[in-house]
């Protein structure tokens, strides 16, 4: 009879207790779902065990923060509950957080802003809605702005710099022509030159000597004693974290303008009157006379020339060599001479030399002038940083663009932030572009109140 | 369980939750100070949403186990395992913030997440093809965890089969024995030279491909080397057995060759067996393993 199978034949094979025993897949199975949970178990043990707290991680720290990897604890400060946060004093056990502004509604927390965990990232490189989460629509507790109350962003949402808006205007009080300036016939003190932009503007950290600076045409050892305002002093006026080169150094007349514009008041005076306040002027130009005709005491015959008003303001040489013009008049006593050359001097100074870059009125008293105090605006951004060190790979004009057309003092030559734009973006290095989030040029931190932070972490002596 | 009409209800609830989430993540996304990440409240709202669901889905276990739970049709927890277990990714994804993990429990913690995500889907897929295959491949179907016991009783009857066609030979030997000695002298020359009856040899070779082929094929697992696993190789080797017997002895090695094509559905079946069940050896110790480290991470998490 030949072999048939059917579904009955089939199902007596079949022991009828099989489902009372695990076959190989079932036991598998449940070997797998008890060993690899448990697996599990003995890693997370095991790390416990070990005190291995860089198992519960959410990612590795930034690079300045690297070496505290294994110490959690130094910034996850227990709180009275399980939890451990990091509370702001924590950061500020190291780092000292001068505050943004006295008039914020709220001071957001540093790692709300500071977000740690992330990698190599710089923990500096906070994102914008951490600054757009209050500028976006600035609120302040007086409810004054000083600043535009709607920023929310560089690439569209950013106002025009303050400086370049329509009712702005450079206030320096220096008359300065950068259009003449900038001709090759201009007249240095060997003859024409052709000045470019890093004879007058070199960063702060510039080693290499001024070319038209006071040493160009005075020994070292007859050079004015420079006074003013330190440098240490304009140095606060700016960013306190700018970094060598960020900004440009100061013009001063000894540095940038005394080669060519000699403040040399007579031919018989070698020394050219120091850049300094009318009286200390006046005072050097008396002393010299007197120390003149006090040796030269035959000076006295010599005519003392008088200026012809007429004449346009030149060059004092020109104006010393006697035209034909000058009335003579000879002095009746040495004080008497020193008196009337120092008259003239003076006049050629106060209504000539230095009229030519400084606005004067006279003094009512004492018959000398006054001289507007010279503004010449260090920092033009007050509220942004800018690094002329960042950006060395730029011509000068590439963004000062118009300087070669600028003739008039209150001309600024600031490029506008759509010139900004053209390599600055938001997105940054993800879209070919210069970083343009609102860290890369504003700090939250007000640096110039900066307090010095007393470190709290010991290192064991090997 | 194939994904059919019925669960429309269930694909719809899961649009409009992947959909209010996702519209909920894009501000958030933007708006966020301190970026997206796990430990914002948005976040951990994510995590606790997706964590649920995977726990649902995890429940899935404890429901087929206890049958008679009156909690919902086992049905209804297996759809509910499937869209809810799928819905868990896109949520973990915006708990992590679209990040694999930076730290160690993280990064295993998403290489878990995916192998179950992933072994879940292929699960799911093959459910629906490989199910009708096995009913077109495999005519007889026996229970998965008795197939080596059939094959032990194959194994039986394909002996007491082999033991039989050795008998009838033999017996038809000593039949053709007697009845040659009955034959005068003369007759005996003539048949000298004429094979009409098997002799001792052809059992010899019967019982020996029996021992060296037959009984090692129909225990083996690994069939492929093997002739008898070939269907045609297998029909030629008996074949030429065939032609060593008595006709009348044909139809027992008919029912080797039967036995050997059950023994080839078997394996069939075996195989079929382990592709459609074999992911399972995965998803559910990932599955455990991935609920045991989440809740590791999620207590340690909101801790720190």
């Amino acid at each position: 009879m030949p072999r048939v199978r059917t579904t009955k034949s089939l199902a007596k094979r079949i022991d009828l207790q099989y489902f009372t025993r695990r076959d190989a897949f079932r036991r598998w199975r449940l070997w797998l779902s008890l060993g690899i949970p448990v697996v599990a178990a003995g890693w997370i043990i095991y790390a416990t065990g070990s005190r291995n707290q860089n198992l519960y991680t959410k990612g590795p720290l930034s690079s300045a923060h690297a070496v505290l990897t294994t110490n959690c604890n130094l910034c996850h400060v227990r709180a009275a509950s399980y939890r451990a946060p990091v509370p702001d004093k924590a950061c500020l056990s190291c780092h000292d957080a001068p505050p943004h502004n006295p008039r914020q509604t709220f001071t957001p927390a540093c790692s709300s802003c500071h977000v740690e965990h992330m990698g190599k990232a710089r923990i500096g490189e906070t994102s914008d809605s951490a600054c757009t989460q209050c500028h976006s629509d600035l609120k302040t507790t007086d409810g004054q702005h000083s600043v535009d109350s709607r920023v929310s962003g560089f690439d569209k949402k950013h106002p025009e710099f303050a400086v370049l808006r329509a009712d702005r205007s450079d206030p320096g009080t220096i008359n300065l022509n950068h259009y003449l300036h900038l001709q090759p016939t201009v007249r240095g003190p060997r003859g024409a030159v052709q000045l470019v932009c890093e004879d007058c503007h070199r960063p702060t950290n510039a080693q290499d000597a001024w070319p038209y600076s006071v040493a160009v045409v005075q020994p070292a050892s007859q050079q004015p004693i420079v006074v003013g305002v330190a440098d240490s002093q304009q140095q606060k006026r700016r960013s306190v974290k700018a970094g060598a080169g960020a900004y440009m150094a100061s013009i001063r007349y000894v540095n940038q303008c005394a080669a060519c514009h000699v403040l040399q008041f007579d031919r018989i005076i070698p020394e050219p009157a120091p850049h300094d306040k009318p009286e200390i002027v006046h005072a050097f130009i008396v002393k010299q006379y007197t120390d003149y005709i006090a040796t030269h005491p035959d000076a006295r015959r010599l005519p003392v020339l008088a200026i012809d008003d007429g004449m346009p303001p030149g060059l004092t040489q020109s104006i010393l060599r006697p035209t034909g013009n000058e009335s003579v008049t000879l002095a009746s006593s040495p004080s008497d001479w020193v008196q009337q050359r120092t008259a003239e001097a003076e006049r050629l100074l106060w209504n000539k030399n230095c009229k030519i870059c400084h606005i004067s009125t006279e003094h009512p008293g004492s018959g000398l002038p006054e001289s507007v105090k010279a503004v010449i605006p260090g920092r033009w951004l007050p509220r942004a940083e800018f690094d002329h060190a960042a950006h060395l790979m730029l011509t000068c004009e590439a963004c000062h663009a118009s300087i070669r057309n600028s003739r008039k003092t209150s001309d600024t030559n600031l490029p506008s932030i759509g010139l900004c734009r053209q390599c600055h973006k938001q997105a940054g290095a993800s879209k070919l572009a210069a970083e343009g989030r609102c860290f890369e040029c504003h700090s939250y931190h007000d640096w110039r109140k900066e307090r010095r932070v007393n470190g709290i972490m010991d290192i064991t002596q090997p | 369980m194939i994904i059919d009409r019925s669960h429309r209800g269930w694909f719809i609830a899961s649009l409009i939750l992947l959909a209010v989430g996702g519209l909920l993540y894009v501000p958030y996304a933007f708006l966020s100070t301190a970026g997206v990440g796990g430990g914002s409240v948005p976040g951990i709202i994510y995590g606790s949403v997706g964590s649920a669901m995977m726990i649902f889905a995890g429940l899935l276990g404890a429901r087929k186990k206890y049958r008679t739970w009156r909690l919902g049709r086992a049905t209804w927890w297996m759809r509910g395992h499937l869209w809810l277990g799928f819905l868990s990714f896109p949520f973990i994804l915006f708990h992590a913030g679209f990040r694999l993990g930076n730290g160690p429990l993280t990064r295993v913690l998403m290489a878990l997440f995916l192998v179950v995500f992933i072994s879940g889907i292929v699960g799911a897929v093959l459910q629906h093809f490989m199910p009708k295959m096995m009913t077109e491949r495999v005519s007889m179907e026996t229970v998965f965890d008795q197939i080596d016991s059939v094959l032990d009783q194959l194994v039986t009857e394909a002996a007491q089969i082999i033991s039989d066609i050795a008998a009838a030979v033999e017996h038809q030997i000593e039949r053709e024995e007697a009845a040659e000695e009955l034959l005068p002298a003369s007759g005996r020359a003539r048949k000298a030279g004429v094979v009409t009856a098997p002799d001792e040899r052809v059992s010899g070779q019967i019982t020996s491909f029996f021992q060296s082929q037959m009984k090692p094929y129909l225990l083996s697992r690994h069939t492929r080397k093997y002739f008898l696993g070939n269907p045609i190789q297998a029909s030629t080797a008996i074949q030429q057995l065939k032609v060593l017997v008595p006709q009348s002895l044909w139809a027992k090695f008919d029912d080797l060759e039967n036995i050997c094509e059950e023994k080839r559905e078997l394996e069939r079946q075996r195989k079929l067996h382990k592709i459609l069940h074999g992911w399972l050896l995965i998803h559910i110790p990932a599955s455990y393993a991935l609920i045991f480290l989440g809740v590791v991470h999620a207590v340690l998490a909101l801790r720190y």
